[in-house]
């Protein structure tokens, strides 16, 4: 029988929750240095508020709950599930004292959708917030896409809890033996390519002639949400801001490269470049850019007349790799994708969100590894099927190592698709129920999902509350991979009925 | 002197690593850019 | 008396219109209705906003119109009347832009633009100084203070369990 939670299980929990919000309170200290050194006293006091609310939830918690135990595995993942939420509250506060937004419902929605690194925005005039408002949106992002977990465990969690929590972010592969080690190995990758990335972005800013202060700042936000696959931007247009075909080539290398599986980084740094080539993930990745490229080529040229080979691709592919790697950076309006993108261009872009990056990396949406291996399954079933009976048909693959397709694997594959794309397809429903055409209903519903963040248009300030509120729960499970969150559920349940 | 010969050989493999990981994203674009090129021509020609 | 008034009023309004508002296009229609404009000489009005950008002989600013934004492609002389941006605190000059709409401009790589023939700069724009709440100060060091105390308080009991004393 299943043990039911109990009153340990809510105190354990609640400790870790207590120090996580007491961290977001510390982490909120940056944005108010970015603020004093811009000489932007209100939003500085906007954030002192918000980091001594934390401060004062946290350690109220652990006054209250101040015993450290190992996590269980179900304690950890109700754990992970929770405090994607408390981050969400908690890290909406400084957003909602801007006044930018309309409601608190309205920071709510964006600060779930800079930690789980969707991009959907709900801003009002986001040309004239305030830099450390700005800095803190993207920072959120930075957050999330590292791992709200991973940041915590490099700083606080302590030995067998640290696995269970770090499983249920997402990410079930360890790159090294040790969790923390694996922790700050992804740390590494991260800091070494916000050097590069930075440093590059910062270049071209300057010599396109922005002061060097705010070229800064543009860059280092602009990587923090390229990296992390999230899609914020320092101003209301996007990437369109720039005008720039090579920040959109810098751009684009930035998130293809954070979409990539940090094992395959950890390879490749340690002398396996052949990683690269050789990796089955990647392998699938490619043909899987070019096939969904080919279908939004086919449909876009067939009715729409581009003026020339170059505008097109620019556009089209930028959308299309947005999209695959879950960043959603765009470089056009919402307006074109409403009036010019065909219906077989949309269904690719869709496509391409709702099969999202690679696993273990930044991305969302239902991971290529998982797509891959589905294939490998139905593969492996035809060719049981075709074989003598006494046969024992093995199916390869190489990721990291040379690994056989198990059942196991395909169940898991199986029952994660499966999810993902009931998920896409409630959305898109309950977003037609709201009155909207059945496709761009789908397009945001998969966009939410999958942490993408390109919008047809609905995702707006004056959207239906209800629709919201949806998004939140869509970005939510995406970004946690459904099984965290389910435990979660149950652990409520089992609070509301014990026996 | 051996620890120093270890975190060269650990630098020189790290670098090694970034600068191909730079490339790979190019690879990504010039196989988009050939593919487009050839449904475009397709496409033009038909017309 | 009146009707003289009226005829004055009547006279100064279409005038305004002439000079103002009869020829600028809501930037929501060159979106809304981008064929119909495409390769037109439009002529828009709003705030620029961010950064001027460019690479010495053209430059891009982009103007806000309600929710709606476009690239206007600017070159250097044009580029120096547009003085205030609007940024934080700053709220951007109001420019009134005449030029060639592009719905995918062949020149820049199929960007949605306009390329300005002339700018003029319709109201200048300005500084506004910020306010700071003193609820919010007040606040702050309130939760500080009470901060503090909890913090001081959980150090103490950690203190006391590791000394082995009693707890919970």
């Amino acid at each position: 029988m299943i043990p039911h939670f109990s009153r340990e299980d809510v105190s354990s929990i609640l400790h870790y929750l207590g120090r996580l919000i007491y961290g977001m309170g510390i982490v909120m200290l940056v944005p108010v240095f970015v603020g004093v050194i811009n000489m932007e006293w209100a939003p500085s006091i906007d954030f002192i508020l918000s980091s001594l609310i934390c401060l004062c939830a946290g350690s109220l918690i652990l006054l209250k709950f101040n015993e450290e135990r190992d996590l269980n595995w179900r304690q950890g993942m109700s754990l992970v599930a929770l405090s994607w939420v408390m981050a969400m509250f908690f890290g909406a506060i400084p957003l909602y004292l801007s006044g930018h937004y309309n409601s608190y419902l309205d920071s709510l929605f964006e600060a779930m959708s800079a930690f789980a690194t969707t991009g959907l925005v709900l801003v009002n005039n986001v040309d004239h917030m305030a830099y450390a408002y700005n800095f803190w949106r993207h920072f959120m992002c930075f957050i999330g896409g590292q791992g709200i977990i991973l940041v915590a465990l490099t700083l606080f969690v302590k030995g067998g809890s640290a696995f269970k929590v770090y499983v249920g972010e997402a990410r079930e592969e360890k790159i090294m033996p040790n969790i923390i080690q694996t922790a700050r190995f992804i740390w590494l990758v991260s800091l070494t390519y916000l050097v590069i990335g930075t440093s590059i972005l910062l270049f071209i800013n300057l010599l396109r002639d922005i002061s060097p202060g705010r070229a800064l700042f543009h860059s280092i936000c602009l990587f923090m949400s390229g990296w992390d696959t999230a899609g914020f931007a320092v101003q209301s247009q996007n990437i369109l801001y720039y005008h720039s075909p090579a920040i959109e080539i810098v751009t684009a290398m930035i998130f293809l490269l954070g979409a990539v599986n940090f094992g395959v980084h950890y390879a490749v740094w340690t002398g396996r470049p052949h990683e690269l080539v050789r990796n089955f993930e990647l392998k699938v990745y490619m043909f899987s850019i070019l096939a969904l490229f080919s279908l939004v080529c086919i449909g876009f040229i067939m009715q729409f007349p581009f003026p020339g080979y170059v505008p097109f691709f620019r556009k089209a592919f930028y959308q299309l790799i947005s999209a695959h790697t879950g960043v959603g950076y765009s470089n056009i309006t919402v307006q074109h994708f409403l009036y010019f993108w065909p219906p077989l261009a949309l269904l690719g872009i869709i496509l391409a969100m709702g099969l999202g990056g690679s696993s273990s990396s930044t991305a969302g949406g239902i991971k290529i590894l998982r797509i891959g291996l589905f294939f490998k399954g139905i593969k492996k079933e035809i060719r049981i099927l075709t074989s003598p009976e006494s046969a024992v048909i093995v199916e390869r693959f190489h990721h990291i190592r040379d690994i056989s397709v198990e059942d196991n694997h395909i169940k898991m594959s199986a029952i994660i698709i499966i999810l993902y794309v009931a998920v896409y397809l409630a959305g898109g429903v309950i977003g037609s129920f709201y009155g909207y055409p059945f496709l761009p209903a789908l397009f945001e519903s998969v966009s939410a999902t999958a942490n993408v963040g390109l919008s047809m248009g609905i995702t707006s300030p004056l959207m239906p509350n209800g629709l919201k509120i949806v998004y939140i729960m869509q970005m939510w499970l995406g970004r946690l991979e459904f099984i965290s969150v389910f435990v979660l559920f149950k652990f409520i349940l089992s609070l509301k009925s014990p026996q | 002197m051996e620890r120093l010969l270890k975190y060269l050989r650990i630098t020189y493999r790290w670098i090694i690593g970034v600068t191909f990981e730079l490339i790979y994203p190019f690879i990504t674009f010039s196989a988009a850019a050939i593919v487009c090129f050839l449904i475009y021509m397709a496409v033009i020609i038909k017309k | 008396m009146k009707i003289k008034h009226m005829q004055v009023l009547l006279f100064l309004s279409i005038l305004s219109c002439r000079a103002y508002a009869s020829e600028i296009v809501p930037m929501h229609k060159l979106f809304e209705e981008a064929d119909r404009y495409e390769g037109q000489k439009v002529e828009v009005k709003g705030e620029a906003v961010g950064d001027i950008m460019g690479d010495g002989e053209t430059y891009w600013v982009n103007v806000k119109d309600g929710d709606f934004f476009i690239g206007i492609v600017l070159d250097s002389r044009q580029k120096g009347l547009v003085k205030n941006l609007g940024r934080y605190r700053v709220k951007g000059d109001i420019v009134r832009v005449s030029g060639i709409y592009n719905v995918h401009c062949p020149l820049h790589y199929g960007e949605r633009d306009i390329h300005a023939e002339t700018i003029e700069i319709v109201e200048e724009g300005r500084r506004i100084e910020e306010k700071l709440e003193t609820d919010k100060i007040i606040l702050s060091v309130l939760l500080g203070l009470i901060t503090i105390i909890f913090i001081y308080h959980s150090h103490r009991m950690k203190h006391r369990k590791g000394t082995g004393g009693p707890h919970n």
